[in-house]
């Protein structure tokens, strides 16, 4: 199981040389976040300016993130990028660091997104990428991605995060996204099942393209927006598109913050400060290709990635986007639990 | 029947009685260990679902160990009820479960129960993520507890094919070791389930396999378990025993597949072996022998000369050989004798017998393309001449080298292209066929073969006097078959002969005609009545003075049927066919006879002269019988002269010269007729025992003539030298006389002074003659 592998590969992403006396003094910040997930010249601005260096050890699967959040390395780490959905229920769980309240939070698209235990650092849509050059026709719902037509049979990447997996059955089979019915579930995991099949393996795509940039197999894949420029930019050619599905829209925030843990809560405060900065932000955005949860960043924003709609939702949309939902504890197992089944039995078939 | 059926009939039946033998032998050991081989298999197979069962058991003790170790379990307890922190705490022990067993599929269920029997814990390995604690688990903790043990382990029935193992172990809540006393407060149980899915499937292929369900059996030790051979037993668990039967239908089912597997491999193998036997057999025996034999068959339908010669030295190779010898040197003397049967021994020529299949095939030809063919018959004159005179061996020598000559002729540029054969029939007889296209060829072929005697014929040895007589008859012309050609042909070539020899005839109707004249009268002289039909006539001869000196007695044959028949005509005929010594006897007799009444008006001198043949000179009795008669008609010594004819040769021939002798010294006048057209050099001529030589007819004309008349006085004069008288023939009138007197010729005879005349003619004339003389 691949993606269940947290991937310790620690990156010297070590401030610039600037400063480097100052640098070789003091002791890196210490960040759990997603791979590629931070603009390498925001954090050689960043040392120049602190003269902090920043480590960055990358996680690609969320519930791993919160197993090294609740154990015993958690101390490690200063700054931790974790998601919406999961930032409340760690922050009340104590592994996460309260943080004083945000004045910006008038100015942001999404402003209860992180809570108390949070800052917002990129937010984006959750969707569906495929290859314009394999396809015969796009792929433009989870529908279509769930109960493939038979071109698509081999060629599809699934996401494999409990939270991005039944969120997508839920919309393909018409449920809420935030269901705990019982019926509900066994229907999104039989559909699941069903799929797998046609699965060729259930890798994040962009993960899997970096490793293997010159894979072809994948042909359709859930991706979050920016996706598609990034594995574009991967691959050096223009194949990838992003389809905002036709069911709804599923929005993601991915949020700052502190580990509870940490002994150095006030760097990574000054870190987090520095992170949303209107122009750090839309620096950030821009680089990630995601969008930067502050409006007065976006004004300072080139005006075509401004106007770019798979990165920034019409007014109408955002009206009917909703979040990734939160979930107990119980129901947040029972998601891990079918997510884990669902694994096993495509190993086993 | 052929070798093929016979080994087919022979082998097959042996060979599948001993396969069948061996089959039986083998399936009576078979079956007789079958048993056992099958209680054995039925062990291993038991050991194997055993071994199964214990993988699946030692995987369930392995997890609640692992469980007990560390600070899991004491984290799951503390964190229970505890939102986030039981969800990180749960997802962290499934976590390790999952990589504890990462490599199996084994379905596993772990489940914590609290002392109240509420499971804290629960989570199926499997690819059902709703599973809940079945209650089998529940109860099994809770006897557990009840049952105060801190281990336990059970086998447990969920359905027929469908078990599990469950093991549990009781803690202590707050300690998390064993408690102080398992069934006080605060107790929690570890219960690990594992599927024995891997069991379950060996449980269900023995039934498969053997038809009865197996049983497991939980047997105390006190209880013994059924002796039973057929019931194999096997123990998976303490008291916990495996079972199944060895039915008998199993045992039955398994002895038909051995005998079904029996028959086939049987059926195969005997008949892969028959097959190589029969392949083998057939390729390296009967092959050859048909071989042979068709060979055979080639040889005798003469499409080949003799079997092909087989190399190798196996007895069919050598069988092979021997005939090949064998029929070789029958074939070569097959040929040998064939050549002899057709070929002549002396001259290699073909024989008759060739002579014949050649001339037929020849005619069928000429028939089928409207051509000739002739046959040409050669016969050497004078061959007889050679034989007595030179020898058998200078005649074997001459027929050599004449066949030689006939064949260059024909191989000749001038006969090459056509169609010849010469053979040699018998003696001095030779027969040429000639196929041609042209009448006209035959004549050229007789004319050179006529041609090649000119002046005598040449050996190596010696010059002979020998010429061919040769006559021809052609197909279609003068015969429509075989037999009528060889008559014509032999015909044509007799009147040659009779015509003067060394020339050629070819068949007329003349010829034809003679030759039947020839026949009548070889007839008629056979039955002739010689007193009836014969008469004699006498012609006088005179001397110088004219005085009747002699007569010569010629005989006249007048036949009712025939009419006259000249001596020139009959007497060749008479000699050829014997019937000759018959006539001689008549004219001796009579001729003897008529001397005394000749006697009476011609006076006692007269002098009788009477032709003989110089044929009959070479018989060995003709002169003492001779002899005998002028004793016995009284003649007296010199009254009788026997005329000679100088035939070629004859006096040449010493036993003739001694005959002669012998009958001038019985006291007969002998002289020699005809002389002057024979062969004898007249020198040879007067060395010869005789009285007189009669000059012949056509002498007397050329010595009468001016040319050579100067010859004619030594001519009588070298006679006279010798003391032989000399008669000249054919005086027919008185000049000639007048020079033959004046030459000395003694007597004359011819018809200026008489002719031949019976006796009463005679008379007549010698009345009128003595007034003439006076």
């Amino acid at each position: 199981m691949r993606i269940l592998s947290v991937v310790f590969c620690v990156l010297g992403a070590i401030g610039a040389s600037l400063g480097a006396s100052l640098a070789s003094a003091r002791e890196p910040l210490n960040v759990l976040i997603w791979e590629d997930f931070i603009d390498p010249d925001v954090l050689t601005e960043w040392t120049q300016k602190t003269g902090i260096p920043v480590q960055q050890t990358y996680y690609d699967d969320e519930s791993e993130r919160d197993l090294i959040l609740a154990g015993k390395s958690a101390s490690y780490f200063d700054v931790v990028i974790v998601n919406e959905s999961a930032v409340n229920q760690m922050g009340e769980a104590g592994y996460l660091h309260s943080l004083k309240v945000n004045d910006k939070h008038w100015r942001e698209f999404w402003p209860q997104a992180c809570g108390s235990y949070g800052v917002p650092y990129l937010w984006g849509t959750y969707g569906i990428i495929y290859r314009k050059d394999k396809v015969q026709a796009p792929v433009r719902s989870w529908k279509e991605l769930l109960s493939p037509r038979e071109e698509l049979t081999g060629h599809i990447g699934m996401l494999g995060q409990p939270d991005e997996l039944l969120t997508s059955a839920f919309l393909a089979l018409g449920y809420p996204v935030d269901s705990n019915n019982q019926t509900h579930l066994e229907d999104a995991f039989e559909l699941l099942r069903e799929q797998s099949k046609h699965v060729f393996n259930y890798e994040y795509i962009y993960s899997y393209i970096a490793d293997n940039p010159e894979s072809d197999d994948i042909w359709a894949a859930p991706a979050y927006s920016g996706d598609a420029a990034s594995l574009n930019e991967l691959q050096n050619k223009d194949v990838w598109e992003f389809v905002k599905p036709k069911e709804g829209l599923t929005v993601w925030v991915d949020c700052w913050a502190i580990v509870a843990s940490s002994s150095r809560v006030d760097d990574a405060q000054k870190f987090i400060d520095f992170m949303s900065r209107d122009e750090i932000s839309a620096k950030s955005s821009e680089a990630m290709y995601a969008a930067s949860p502050f409006k007065d960043a976006v004004l300072i924003q080139n005006p075509d990635f401004q106007e770019d709609t798979t990165v920034y939702l019409t007014e109408k949309e955002l009206e009917l986007a909703n979040l990734f939902p939160s979930f107990s504890g119980n129901d947040m197992l029972q998601r891990l639990r079918i997510r884990d089944a669902l694994i096993r039995y495509y190993d086993t078939h | 029947m052929t070798l093929t059926k016979r080994l087919v009939l022979l082998v097959l039946p042996i060979l599948l009685v001993g396969v069948f033998v061996a089959a039986a032998g083998m399936y009576q050991v078979q079956s007789d260990t079958l048993t056992e081989v099958e209680q054995t298999k039925l062990d291993l197979k038991l050991q194997h679902a055993k071994a199964q069962f214990e993988q699946d058991a030692s995987v369930a003790a392995n997890v609640a160990s692992l469980l007990l170790d560390g600070e899991t379990l004491p984290a799951l307890t503390r964190s229970a009820g505890k939102d986030v922190e039981e969800y990180l705490v749960t997802q962290k022990l499934d976590r390790l479960i999952d990589d504890v067993l990462s490599d199996g599929h084994t379905r596993l269920l772990v489940t914590v129960i609290d002392d109240l029997g509420n499971p804290i814990y629960h989570h199926e390995r499997s690819d059902n993520p709703f599973s809940e604690t079945p209650k089998f688990v529940l109860n099994f903790a809770r006897s557990s507890i009840l049952k105060r043990t801190q281990t336990s382990s059970k086998l447990m029935f969920i359905n027929s094919f469908k078990h599990a193992y469950v093991h549990g172990r009781v803690l202590d809540a707050s300690t998390f070791l064993k408690p102080f006393r398992v069934g006080s407060d605060n107790n929690i149980v570890v219960v690990v389930t594992s599927y024995t899915e891997a069991f379950d499937r060996d449980l269900r292929t023995l039934q498969e396999t053997y038809g009865v369900t197996p049983k497991l059996i939980n047997r105390l030790p006190s209880f013994k378990a059924p002796d039973e051979a057929m019931t194999r037993s096997i123990e998976i668990l303490p008291n916990f025993y495996l079972e199944l039967e060895l039915t008998d239908a199993y045992l039955r089912h398994s002895r038909t597949s051995l005998v079904d597997w029996l028959i086939a491999v049987s059926l195969i193998f005997g008949v892969t072996v028959a097959a190589v036997l029969l392949y083998l057999i057939r390729r390296y025996i009967i092959r050859p022998i048909e071989i042979l034999d068709d060979q055979l068959d080639l040889v005798t339908s003469a499409q080949q000369n003799n079997i092909q010669r087989p190399v190798g030295t196996d007895e069919l190779s050598r069988l092979g050989i021997k005939f090949y010898d064998l029929y070789d040197q029958l074939n070569t003397n097959l040929n040998e004798s064939r050549n002899l049967a057709i070929t002549d021994s002396l001259t290699k020529l073909p024989n008759r017998t060739r002579f014949q299949e050649f001339a037929k095939r020849a005619i069928v030809r000429a028939w089928n393309r409207k051509t000739y063919v002739s046959l040409i018959y050669i016969d050497l004159d004078n061959f007889k001449f050679v034989n007595d005179r030179l020898g058998h061996e200078a005649g074997d020598e001459l027929l050599k080298f004449a066949a030689n000559a006939f064949e260059s002729l024909l191989q000749s540029e001038k006969y090459r292209q056509q169609g010849t054969l010469v053979s040699r029939l018998a003696g001095d007889e030779f027969a040429i066929v000639l196929a041609h296209d042209d009448l006209k060829d035959r004549e050229n072929l007789a004319a050179d073969l006529v041609g090649l005697f000119d002046g005598g014929f040449k050996t190596d040895r010696y010059l002979t006097p020998v010429s061919a007589s040769v006559g021809v008859a052609s197909y279609p012309e003068d015969g429509e078959d075989l037999r009528e050609l060889i008559a014509n042909a032999d015909m044509a070539m007799y009147h040659a002969k009779r015509s003067g020899k060394s020339r050629f005839s070819t068949y007329s109707h003349s010829i034809a005609g003679d030759a039947r004249r020839v026949k009548l009268i070889e007839d008629a002289l056979k039955f002739v009545n010689c007193d009836d039909e014969f008469s004699l006539v006498f012609m006088p001869f005179v001397d110088q003075a004219g005085e009747i000196k002699g007569l010569e007695v010629l005989l006249r044959w007048y036949s009712a049927e025939l009419g006259h028949i000249t001596p020139d005509e009959f007497v060749p005929i008479a000699e050829q066919t014997g019937t000759y010594s018959k006539i001689d006897d008549w004219v001796f007799r009579n001729a003897f006879d008529h001397i005394s009444k000749l006697c009476t008006f011609l006076g006692d001198d007269i002098v009788v002269a009477i032709n003989i043949s110089a044929a009959e000179l070479g018989q060995a009795d003709f002169a003492s019988k001779l002899i005998r008669l002028k004793e016995e008609y009284n003649v007296s010594d010199g009254a009788v002269e026997l005329e000679i004819t100088e035939t070629f040769g004859y006096f040449a021939v010493e036993q003739v010269l001694v005959v002669l002798r012998g009958l001038r010294d019985a006291g007969f006048g002998i002289s020699i007729d005809d002389f002057g057209i024979g062969y004898t050099p007249l020198l040879q001529m007067i060395d010869y025992p005789v009285d007189k030589v009669k000059f012949d007819k056509e002498l007397v004309q050329r010595l009468t003539n001016d040319q050579y008349r100067q010859l004619l006085e030594p001519t009588v004069e070298l006679c006279h030298l010798q003391s032989i008288k000399v008669t000249a023939e054919g005086v027919e009138d008185l000049d000639k006389l007048s020079v033959l007197r004046h030459a000395g010729c003694d007597y004359f005879q011819g018809y200026s002074i008489a002719q031949p005349m019976s006796l009463v003619e005679l008379r007549e004339w010698h009345e009128r003659y003595l007034p003439l003389k006076q």
